[in-house]
């Protein structure tokens, strides 16, 4: 039996926010992947000051070592320590995924909107856009959007926001469509609220929840593509110590030296998996259909 | 005083909820008795309990987080809780039966109506398909539905609300069963069409002979078919007594409140009597009588203790302290 | 006599069902040419079954949908080709109560938000402090604490929330309120505290409403006069006395007869209505009540009956009041009886 606790009923105030609040604090995995995310953040803004070795400092002396006291994760082909690295690469895969994802979440939130407030020739046209979009493999999408802009960590930028807004528009369409009918709408227009007013003040709110849980997931999602545009050489160019850029670099010597692909390889994996599971968290602690 | 004996006791009947924010009482400590051939209203408001209480006579609280915690439900003298969940699975359908607020969703959208009811027989009956169906449609010809043969291969949204209300009834009868629980059945359906349903129902329990406990909110529902009347408030039933004894010699304050507070046709007031505030949010539920902060009569006794039953004779008892003697 | 606040003529309110390029548009007759008129300060009930169109018709009354035919005329000032621009102003005199008390308000708004909106959008307010006195204000008016406007809507019960919604509706001021259905999702104790609200505000402040129900008993308690609405039309129209002492139309008559009454001793004979309300995509000829009606004619399979006065204030469509139609002159006669021996009386 819970024990049964006395409550005030004018004091006991629960907004959505406490109530979201109270749901995540249950979800154990979610709030471990966030826990590694603000260790990543925090991670990105020391890493320069904090690593042992420089990103570039070469050391033919000790070039494919293992992992040891001195290099905790090995060094590459120049002999430079890849724990250094790899842990400044998290500013530039964090960033990457971060800028892309906001363009994209901010152009993708206002199509979607716009498309399904106003409906009629203006949805069409920016679903039809959409679908075209989403029939191209996204990174396929990405390598051509690179080859018209020319390779860099920019280009791979906008190539990801291009590739991942369509995913925001639709979303955002559909809540837009399924609260447009709501009673709450119909109310906002009777008291004489204007368009805007409704979409940004009724109708966007309902649809924060999904777009977080979007934007977490596409995080992942981008860092995970701005990666392999590097690794394919598309992106970050060297001596960038981008985690894609790293994988590639030693892939050359995989056969002999594992640690160089291993450790960035778990870098990337383990970014993209917290922010997965970040945002299943927030997803079930957010739809409000599993509320009790 | 009615001597016929009791087909369905439900003693001291306690159904918990298991939230994340804590245990919900929602039916907390009920006695309930339903009398062979006769039909028992159940009245109250949201939250009063009265379907947690049918769910639980029915067994169907799995899937939910609530639980029968304590009580016994006596169907011919047996005890139901103590059944496993197969025992109770052949029990219903079978000897309690029932039919749901919401005729829209309460049947399979993508099966046919007969195959929906000839599943039903024969869960329960050794019968081949063609005497299930012979029987479906004997069964629908008696709720009254027009053709009824071609009907039974037809599909649920091809049939209007009322109709399908009809075939509910139709499947909930169809073996016979010794107890039909009706939950809010005309609720959802219109002033005419509700009559017709109440028409229905009371014809077939003189045809059948099936025990109904009908569920509602309504009043003049209850006082055009039911024999006996339980008035539920917060988990628990503060007054019972047979149709007369309720409408005519109401002894709890919160069924006089009832009563008052529904407008009369024909009869123009400028204020209609209302019972003031709201039903206690389970979080804060009242300490001692439930119903205290909305009674009109309420002492200090009422808020710190809470009243059990008092007998007023012929079966009629209410929880008032007022009825004290 | 008062003069007419709201004037409905011959409205229409059509929804296209299969849009299809190829296909005929089919349309379901929501509303099918309605007039009536309400005046200054009175409560006008308009009661029916589901998909008779009386919700559609309180939508199209505020706007709220774009009304296919016809005029609303509110105050003189012709609305019915309003753009929202325009409307803006009349939805200071016009107000809606939605039926569903859960839906109706934003669940991510708190009351305080909920209410403060209609005094930002109209400019009701000057400042901060002025919008919270008013808030509080509108919550006491409605008997909610000012400790509630903190709160968010789920955490209210359906007749709090109704309150709000009806406090929200006051905010701008209005003259006319058209509650579509306020009390039905609500618990019976709680509709009668809901009503006396209502009352009690409209004696205050001398509202117009247009209350639509389906409850017969919920309308005749509010209503000074009352229209009874069948497959999108009217099919009666009455003061409430009349209306229940003397129904003339058989619809009427049905449904009066099907209103359980709370009372076990009274035992009374019923007109059970044979059948279901037909489709409002393709409506009966004539009469569109002919199909289930008692007293069904030839006529009434042919022709749409019109307006008959039958009585002060009293007016039916039905064509068993028609006097120049030799089938029913038996009917017609018996009205004339009966105005006589009232008259005697």
């Amino acid at each position: 039996m819970a024990k049964e606790k006395v409550l005030n009923e004018r004091t006991d105030i629960n907004t959505p926010f406490k109530d979201f609040v109270r749901k995540f604090k249950k979800q154990k995995t979610a709030l471990v992947a966030m826990c590694f995310i603000i260790f990543l953040v925090i991670l990105s803004f020391i890493s320069y000051q904090i690593a042992p070795y420089g990103i570039n400092e070469y050391d033919y002396m000790s070039i494919l070592q293992g992992p040891s006291a001195a290099h905790w994760f090995g060094t590459d082909e120049f002999g430079r320590d890849l724990f250094s690295r790899i842990i400044c690469g998290t500013r530039i895969s964090l960033s990457v995924g971060l800028f892309s994802v906001s363009i994209a979440a901010i152009c993708g939130t206002i199509l979607g909107l716009l498309g399904g407030y106003y409906g009629g020739l203006l949805d069409s046209a920016i679903m039809r856009v959409c679908d075209v979009l989403f029939a191209f493999p996204g990174i396929i999408l990405a390598i051509a959007i690179i080859a018209i802009l020319g390779s860099g960590m920019t280009n791979v930028v906008i190539a990801v926001a291009v590739f991942s807004t369509p995913t925001f528009a639709r979303l955002v369409r559909s809540t837009t469509l399924a609260t447009k009918g709501n009673v709450f709408v119909q109310a906002a227009r009777n008291i004489g609220a204007s368009d805007a007013r409704i979409l940004f003040r009724h109708i966007l709110p309902s649809a924060i929840p999904n777009i977080i849980v979007q934007y977490t997931m596409s995080i992942g999602t981008s860092i995970l593509t701005a990666s392999s545009l590097s690794f394919l050489g598309m992106g970050a160019q060297p001596p960038t110590p981008e985690w894609g850029l790293l994988l590639s670099n030693g892939r050359t010597y995989m056969m002999t030296s594992w640690h160089t692909t291993l450790f960035p390889g778990l870098a990337i994996f383990l970014t993209v998996l917290a922010f997965n599971l970040l945002g299943d968290g927030l997803r079930d602690a957010l739809d409000p259909k599993l509320s009790d | 005083m009615d001597t016929r004996k009791n087909i369905l006791e439900i003693k001291n009947m306690h159904t918990y909820f298991f939230t994340d924010n804590g245990v919900v009482k929602s039916v907390d400590g009920v006695d309930i008795e339903l009398k062979e051939g006769s039909t028992l209203g159940i009245v109250g408001e949201s939250g009063s309990g009265k379907s947690v209480t049918a769910l639980s006579v029915m067994g169907l609280l799995m899937g939910t987080t609530g639980k029968v915690v304590e009580g016994e439900i006596l169907l011919e003298g047996q005890d139901i809780t103590k059944l496993s969940d197969e025992e109770r699975r052949k029990i219903r359908g079978n000897k309690i039966s029932m039919i749901f607020q919401e005729p829209m969703t309460s049947l399979n959208p993508v099966m046919k109506i007969g195959d929906q009811i000839v599943e039903a027989i024969r869960m329960h009956q050794d019968k081949s398909k063609e005497e299930a169906r012979a029987m479906t449609i004997e069964i629908l010809k008696k709720t009254g539905l027009p053709r009824v043969e071609r009907l039974v291969d037809e599909y649920p949204f091809q049939l209007s609300g009322g109709q399908r209300q009809r075939v509910m009834i139709a499947m909930a009868l169809v073996c016979n069963p010794k107890i039909l629980i009706a939950d809010e059945p005309t609720t959802a359906l219109d002033v005419t069409i509700q009559a017709q349903i109440i028409d229905l129902m009371n014809h077939l329990k003189k045809e059948i002979g099936t025990s109904i406990i009908f569920i509602t909110h309504d009043l003049g529902v209850v006082a055009e078919t039911c024999d006996e009347v339980v008035v539920m408030y917060c988990g628990r039933v503060v007054e019972k007594g047979n149709v007369y004894d309720i409408f005519g010699k109401t002894a709890h304050p919160y069924t006089e409140g009832l009563l008052n507070s529904i407008p009369k046709l024909g009869e123009h007031v400028e204020e209609l009597a209302s019972i003031p505030g709201n039903v206690p949010n389970p979080k804060y539920m009242p300490k001692g009588c439930k119903f205290a902060p909305r009674c009109p009569y309420a002492t200090a006794r009422c808020e710190e203790e809470e009243p059990g039953f008092f007998d007023l004779g012929n079966g009629h008892q209410s929880r008032c302290w007022r009825c004290e003697k | 006599m008062a003069e007419d606040l709201l004037k409905v003529e011959g409205l229409k309110q059509y929804y296209p069902v299969s849009g299809g390029l190829m296909e005929k548009k089919i349309f379901v007759k929501a509303v099918d040419g309605v007039d009536f008129e309400v005046k200054k300060g009175e409560v006008f009930g308009i009661v029916g079954e589901s998909g008779c169109g009386k919700s559609t018709l309180g939508k199209s009354i505020c706007k709220l949908i774009e009304p296919t035919e016809g005029k609303i005329i509110l105050d003189g000032e012709e609305i019915q080709d309003y753009d929202s621009k325009q409307m803006r102003k009349i939805r200071k005199k016009v107000q809606m109560v939605f039926q569903d008390p859960y839906a109706s308000l934003n669940p991510r708004m708190s009351i305080h938000d909920i209410l403060a909106e209609p005094l930002i959008i109209h400019g009701l307010a000057k400042d901060k402090k002025e919008i919270d006195e008013k808030v509080i204000r509108l919550l006491r008016e409605v008997g909610m604490d000012d400790y509630h406007a903190n709160r968010y809507p789920h955490e209210f019960s359906g007749g709090q929330r109704q309150r709000i919604g009806i406090a929200r509706a006051l905010a701008v001021g209005p003259e006319l309120i058209v509650a579509d259905e306020p009390v039905s999702a609500l618990d019976v104790s709680i509709q009668s505290q809901v009503l006396n609200l209502m009352s009690k505000l409209k004696k205050e402040y001398n509202f117009t409403y247009i209350f639509i129900a389906h409850d017969l008993s919920v309308v005749e308690h509010i209503s000074d006069r009352i229209g009874v609405m069948y497959l999108g039309n009217f099919v009666e129209e009455a003061s409430k006395e009349h209306l229940y002492k003397n129904p003339m139309h058989p619809y009427t008559q049905a449904l009066l007869s099907a209103v359980p009454i709370p009372d076990p001793t009274v035992k009374k004979e019923r007109i059970i209505l044979e059948g279901n309300i037909p489709s409002a995509i393709n409506p009966p000829t004539g009469c569109k009540f002919h199909t289930r009606c008692p007293k069904c004619m030839e006529i009434c399979k042919r022709e749409a009956p019109k307006k008959y006065q039958v009585g002060d204030d009293h007016f039916v469509y039905c064509h068993l009041y028609d006097q120049e139609n030799p089938e029913v002159n038996g009917a017609a006669k018996k009205i004339e009886d009966k105005k006589a021996e009232a008259q005697e009386a």
